[in-house]
């Protein structure tokens, strides 16, 4: 690994990098999966929040998640260029993209885990009108809900890494879910204001 | 639980008291039931009208903030713009400081989510979804069903006169809200979410606040911004497969929202309920998936609890106490 890649990947895990290329590029390399798991390490114990015996490693998942994910690019790149450039006209940007360890609890549970829409083969994709995107948009809570290192599974007594693995995809796809539906509804909610005939429809 | 009975009693009787200044000659012990009703009365409605003043605030004034979001461990920095258009539409924008960046950005009813690690998307709605909860942007009428809003009194926040008003829930089976507004603005300055026991479970404080007359100049650059397309909500329009009966619901909460769907990483389908009391909100999931059938726990300030039944299983998320979720997922019957 170029100590140009390092300084990518620690931009990325700051959080400070939007190509979708430079990602893949990065968790393609397996010894940067593994360096990437070695700062997420670093991070976690740096706040104390490590303990022996977690699987912290979910980034062979992630890659993989990653390769299966279409390139459904639905959404133009040019809002997100748009926004960059607004921010480098003279928005306040605070003095230094600080260390790695800031945002890497974040980045682990919720930044990292991109995943592919999952179409129902209920709604065919093609019924999705022109121009509007597919649900398969990834919410971002703020403040990353879940700590991968506080699981309180008192009563389910797991003995196996398999299953504590298959417990926290599990965690993790109710709170993305319920992340992404609480957003929908209130998109429900102003839309049943604005058109209320529609909203007798639901009821119905 | 009994502190909140306590302090809802020193306010009532507190207001009572100032209140009934003008009768200065009754003695404190004479105060007829009547009289604390009324006292009552007095103050529930003097902090129905502060909660009204603070979204009149938060929807109405041009402002610049900073605040800071609190919740265990974890410290988050945003920066907060608001204000007006010429046209009289609504702009927003909340920027995290801390950790990776985050720009949510409202224009009217177009509320764009942008993530540095995701692709950016925008829903339709009249209230970002950010560390403030949306019932904060709507009249008090909307969470009068299941919370008291009650006036405590005072307090210097960034070096301002302040009302501490408490939304202080019907039932003790859901967390409470303190608000600190400024007197003058009525804007809010700091708020809490507080456990049944009175245990903080995240904080919320500004540490900037400019009001002006005028339109921030930084956020006149959204109305140019291109912004990502509104999702297409597909979950909608897929009913739920089965009539499920959840038997017990808290005092307050309508179903806002049902469908059919597949889950994200996992693919599990579900029917899903969402369920409001205006202010938090609970997601029911109900799957024949054999992958859901799991009893898992998850607390936190959103929490998570689910059961399997015989032939399918029950999973709750909310911010709402474990004993909630628990005995909700445990009323859903076939």
């Amino acid at each position: 690994m170029t100590e140009h890649q390092k300084e990518q990947l620690s931009a990325l895990l700051d959080g400070h990098f939007d190509g979708d290329e430079a990602m893949h590029e990065l968790v393609e390399n397996a010894s940067q999966r593994e360096r990437w798991f070695r700062y997420q390490l670093t991070g976690a114990v740096i706040r104390g929040e490590a303990t022996s015996g977690q699987p912290f490693d979910i980034s062979a998942a992630v890659a993989a998640q990653i390769a299966a994910e279409p390139k459904h690019a639905v959404v133009p790149k040019s809002s997100w260029q748009a926004l960059q450039q607004w921010l480098q006209r003279g928005w306040f940007r605070p003095a230094a993209n600080v260390a790695v360890a800031a945002g890497v609890a974040i980045v682990t549970i919720v930044g990292i885990q991109s995943y592919q829409p999952v179409t129902d083969g209920i709604v065919a994709p093609e019924t999705a009108s022109a121009g509007a995107v597919n649900t398969g948009f990834e919410t971002r809570p703020l403040g990353g809900v879940i700590n991968p290192v506080s699981f309180n599974m008192t009563n389910s007594p797991v003995v196996d890494e398999q299953d504590v693995d298959q417990e926290r995809r599990l965690l993790q796809s109710f709170f993305f879910d319920h992340q992404q539906q609480l957003q929908l509804s209130e998109q429900e909610q102003a839309e049943a204001v604005n058109n209320p005939e529609l909203l007798e429809q639901e009821i119905d | 639980m009994h502190g909140y009975r306590f302090l809802l009693a020193c306010a009532v009787v507190a207001s009572s008291l100032i209140c009934n200044t003008v009768h200065a000659a009754v003695p404190q012990d004479e105060l007829g039931a009547t009289e604390l009703r009324a006292g009552e009365q007095r103050a529930l409605q003097e902090g129905e009208r502060w909660f009204n003043l603070m979204q009149q605030a938060l929807t109405e004034y041009n402002f610049s903030a900073s605040l800071v979001h609190v919740q265990g461990q974890r410290i988050e920095m945003f920066r907060w713009l608001h204000g007006h258009t010429s046209d009289n539409e609504q702009l927003e924008l909340l920027h995290s400081l801390n950790g990776p960046e985050i720009h949510i950005i409202r224009r009217g009813q177009t509320v764009s989510y942008f993530h540095s690690m995701s692709s950016p998307y925008s829903i339709r709605a009249n209230t970002m979804f950010g560390p403030i909860p949306t019932a904060f942007f709507r009249d008090f009428s909307n969470i009068a069903d299941a919370y008291n809003a009650v006036p405590m009194g005072g307090a210097r926040i960034m070096d301002r006169t302040t009302v501490h008003v408490r939304l202080i829930p019907k039932d003790q089976d859901r967390y409470g809200y303190s608000l600190w507004l400024d007197r003058e603005s009525g804007m809010l300055l700091r708020m809490l979410t507080v456990s049944q026991e009175g245990e903080p479970l995240e904080q919320i404080q500004l540490t900037a606040l400019e009001i002006t007359a005028e339109l921030n100049s930084e956020l006149e650059q959204v109305i140019e911004l291109n912004l990502p397309p509104i999702v297409d909500d597909i979950h909608r329009s897929v009913n739920v497969r089965h009539d499920w009966q959840t038997n017990y619901l808290p005092r307050g909460f309508e179903l806002i929202r049902g469908n059919h769907h597949r889950l994200p990483i996992t693919g599990i389908a579900a029917d899903y309920f969402l369920y409001s009391d205006g202010l938090t909100r609970v997601s029911v999931y109900v799957s024949e998936d054999p992958e859901a059938a799991a009893n898992l726990r998850y607390s936190g300030l959103e929490s998570l609890y689910s059961h399997s039944f015989a032939d399918y299983s029950v999973t709750v998320v909310g911010r709402l106490p474990m004993a909630t979720l628990q005995r909700i997922a445990m009323s859903v019957r076939r």
